[in-house]
């Protein structure tokens, strides 16, 4: 994942000798655009995307164009100095004059100084504004596309999506913002504000920061900037109005005939996200509105209660060594429910049996019993807070049982036991008060920072943010992740189990069923991959496929010598199979589900 | 005791949600958990005609033909077509991005209208 993003970072002003330039003639554009009705941007976006090195030669041209001098020659490779150059020195002519006639000395002079400190190469007003801006960790681009991120940055990033480019990097674009025109504003204000106010006050108060942080930099350039200041005087009663519009924007939202244009899709599309995850998690702590929410009182968590064991008859009871024997059993490929049985006996055995507790979760999670995994592992982080292997197996659970808050705040919690300096790191720099996916996605960022070579990466950390990015639906990220662990652990069947499950979820079954056909070579009993493949062929309408894998899973859970049909009606296996006997038309064979038959009594009409 | 209708496909779902209903104790309580209110589907097919069901699951777990359950009208109604329907159940849709491209109409509270969705397609692959 650490990889995926290094571009981001040269192309802005650091390495590219250009970027000044762009700047230059983006001052230049937005006050001509007051004025003149302003030419296509089209120059500027060529200006964007052009390389990062540049010869010798190319410097020393542009720099003799800026200076005021021809270029050394014609042809300047995509370069077209001679428009621009032209256009250039009309504006700076142009511009100079009025505002020669048009106001008073000591502001024409401010502005003239600031203007020429831009363009002799010295860092003036403006430039500081926009170099602080872009000086940003070049990494954290990657989050930029997760839902937190982009409430917070959204108001600048909306513009760059609305005038220029849709990819613009949201410095780039706040940078704009202080001399751009009202119709920018116009833009992004209604949806983005709407989204805002839909989302937790924290992310309001960090708009309104930033919203405010905007409007004393504005009277700071005010100063300079002479006419100017009028429009945007008349920018910011216009914002004031849209406030109000805001409003009545948020109450729009809710009808559904709202039709909404595509540009606002992807923000929209996070909002959405985030209010599922978030809103629905925890419908109850929304309603109380009133108090500010912190992220510790809206994380729901699943009510999982105590483990509860089975009354049948446990072979392992009497054996002193039944860790072990679990622990053998898993690694021989035996079937889950006896490595389950194993390592029940074992914690039966002793109750404060933290490895026992947290291998027992783990199996049962692969034996596709999440609630007794829940049980297992949470009991397991009451023994030992830090439990690693835990945190992390009980962040999926809550994954799987659609409690992405409560997962990420186990994840937090994986984080700051194994990378105890990023967040006290982190801390320092007061990322507290960030939404939670976004501040724990940010820490795993580091932590994967720390090693980005294949050779000593640490799986764990790429597993973590591939919950990260699965839980906010960011599934291609997900997948980056799952594949970079996968490339430092191929014989992890979870691993691969994983990546399918991902897939799956972006409707990418075909890809999906052979990461499970992978999970299931390396061990045959995994009860959750042989499930997960079966919803799979499900919905490529593979029914009869489906049925025999989800009647294999089914075998799976039987035990020699016992029976264990506990959940025989409830499972998630159950639930599927009568789902896909429905899909089939044949409710008779509903009915035997319903009436409690064996597993083997389909053995007449399915091969499995 | 059927209650889909063969000139609407996807209405089959209702049957199987019918007898989860039915036969899952567990399954009701989540989705009443998750759903909390009275919702109503208004399918239209591809002749044209249109079909309403209903889902209690503010509190018995009822679910049959027309737009009014026992309990009263439906808190939340959604219209789509019978096509998009099946598209949403199978997994090859969902709602948020069939609400976007207005092929998913809302009537009412469109949070509420969240929630179902995870009641009507339950086959998820799990980490």
């Amino acid at each position: 994942m650490s990889f995926m993003n290094g571009g981001g970072g040269e192309c802005s002003t650091g390495a590219n000798p250009l970027a000044q330039f762009t700047k230059h003639s983006a001052i230049d554009r937005s006050l001509q655009h007051e004025r003149f009705q302003g030419g296509s941007p089209s120059s500027m976006m060529s200006m964007r995307s052009t390389p990062t090195e540049m010869s010798q030669h190319d410097r020393e041209a542009m720099d003799s164009f800026l200076n005021g001098g021809q270029p050394q020659q014609a042809n300047l490779g995509a370069f077209v100095f001679e428009n621009m150059h032209q256009e250039l020195s009309h504006i700076n002519s142009h511009e100079r004059e009025t505002y020669m006639e048009q106001h008073t000395p000591s502001h024409s002079t401010e502005w003239v100084d600031d203007f020429h400190g831009g363009s002799g190469g010295e860092v003036a007003n403006w430039d500081q504004e926009f170099n602080r801006k872009v000086s940003t960790p070049p990494l954290s681009t990657m989050n930029r596309n997760s839902p937190g991120s982009n409430m917070i940055m959204s108001r600048p990033g909306g513009f760059g999506g609305s005038r220029f480019m849709p990819s613009v990097r949201p410095t780039y674009a706040g940078g704009m913002m202080n001399n751009s025109g009202p119709h920018m504003a116009m833009h992004t204000g209604p949806l983005m504000s709407s989204s805002t106010a839909t989302h937790a006050n924290v992310t309001e108060d960090h708009w309104q920061n930033q919203f405010s942080q905007f409007e004393g930099v504005d009277i700071v350039s005010d100063k300079g900037k002479g006419k100017v200041s009028e429009v945007e005087t008349a920018t910011q009663d216009q914002d004031q109005g849209l406030k109000l519009q805001d409003e009545e924007e948020i109450q729009d939202l809710s009808d559904p005939t709202l039709d909404l244009e595509d540009d606002y899709k992807d923000h929209f599309d996070q909002v959405w996200s985030n209010m599922k995850g978030q809103l629905l998690d925890n419908i109850d702590g929304w309603k109380d509105h009133d108090e500010v929410p912190t992220w510790e009182n809206t994380i729901a968590k699943p009510v999982v209660g105590d483990y509860e064991f089975d009354d049948t008859e446990n072979i392992y009871m009497d054996k002193p060594d039944a860790f072990t024997i679990g622990c053998q059993l898993m690694d021989s490929g035996a079937k889950l429910s006896e490595a389950v049985l194993a390592f029940e006996a074992a914690v039966q055995q002793n109750p404060e049996h933290v490895e026992a507790w947290s291998r027992l979760g783990a199996a049962q999670s692969q034996n596709e019993k999440e609630e007794l995994a829940m049980r297992a592992l949470e009991k397991c982080l009451t023994l030992d807070p830090g439990n690693l292997a835990a945190l992390l197996n009980l962040s999926v659970s809550y994954t799987n049982e659609g409690y992405e808050n409560a997962a990420y705040s186990q994840l937090e919690k994986w984080i700051s036991t194994k990378y105890p300096h990023i967040v006290e790191q982190a801390e320092q720099e007061n990322k507290a008060r960030m939404d939670i996916h976004e501040r724990v996605t940010d820490l795993f960022i580091q932590a994967a920072l720390l090693s980005p070579e294949v050779a000593n990466m640490d799986a764990d950390v790429q597993i973590g943010l591939g919950v990260l990015f699965y839980g906010s639906s960011d599934y291609d990220k997900a997948i980056d992740c799952f594949n970079a662990a996968l490339s430092v652990r191929p014989d992890d069947p979870l691993l691969w189990n994983r990546l399918g499950a991902t897939l799956a979820n972006s409707q990418r079954s075909e890809e999906a069923i052979s990461a499970y056909y992978k999970a299931l070579d390396l061990r045959p009993s995994f009860v959750r991959a042989r499930y997960n493949l079966g919803v799979s062929c499900v919905n490529i309408g593979c029914y009869q496929e489906a049925v025999q894998h989800l009647l294999g899973a089914l075998s799976m859970y039987r035990v020699d010598g016992l029976q264990d049909d506990n959940d025989f009606q409830n499972g998630n296996l159950y639930v599927t199979l009568k789902r896909v006997f429905m899909a089939m038309d044949r409710p008779d064979l509903v009915e035997k589900v319903n009436s409690g038959a064996d597993v083997e009594a389909y053995r007449n009409e399915f091969d499995f | 005791m059927s209650i889909s209708k063969p000139e609407f496909p996807a209405s089959k779902i209702f049957d199987v949600i019918k007898e989860q209903l039915g036969s899952d104790e567990v399954f009701k309580k989540k989705a009443i958990k998750q759903v909390n209110c009275i919702v109503a589907f208004n399918l239209k097919n591809k002749e044209g005609d249109t079909s309403s069901w209903f889902i209690d699951l503010k509190k018995s777990g009822e679910i049959g033909q027309g737009a009014t359950a026992s309990a009263g009208p439906a808190d939340v109604s959604l219209n789509l077509s019978d096509e998009h329907f099946s598209q949403l159940v199978n997994g090859k849709a969902n709602a948020q991005k069939l609400f976007m491209s207005g092929k998913l109409k809302v009537k009412g509270n469109v949070m509420k209208a969240a929630g179902i969705e995870g009641v009507l397609k339950q086959a998820k692959a799990k980490l």
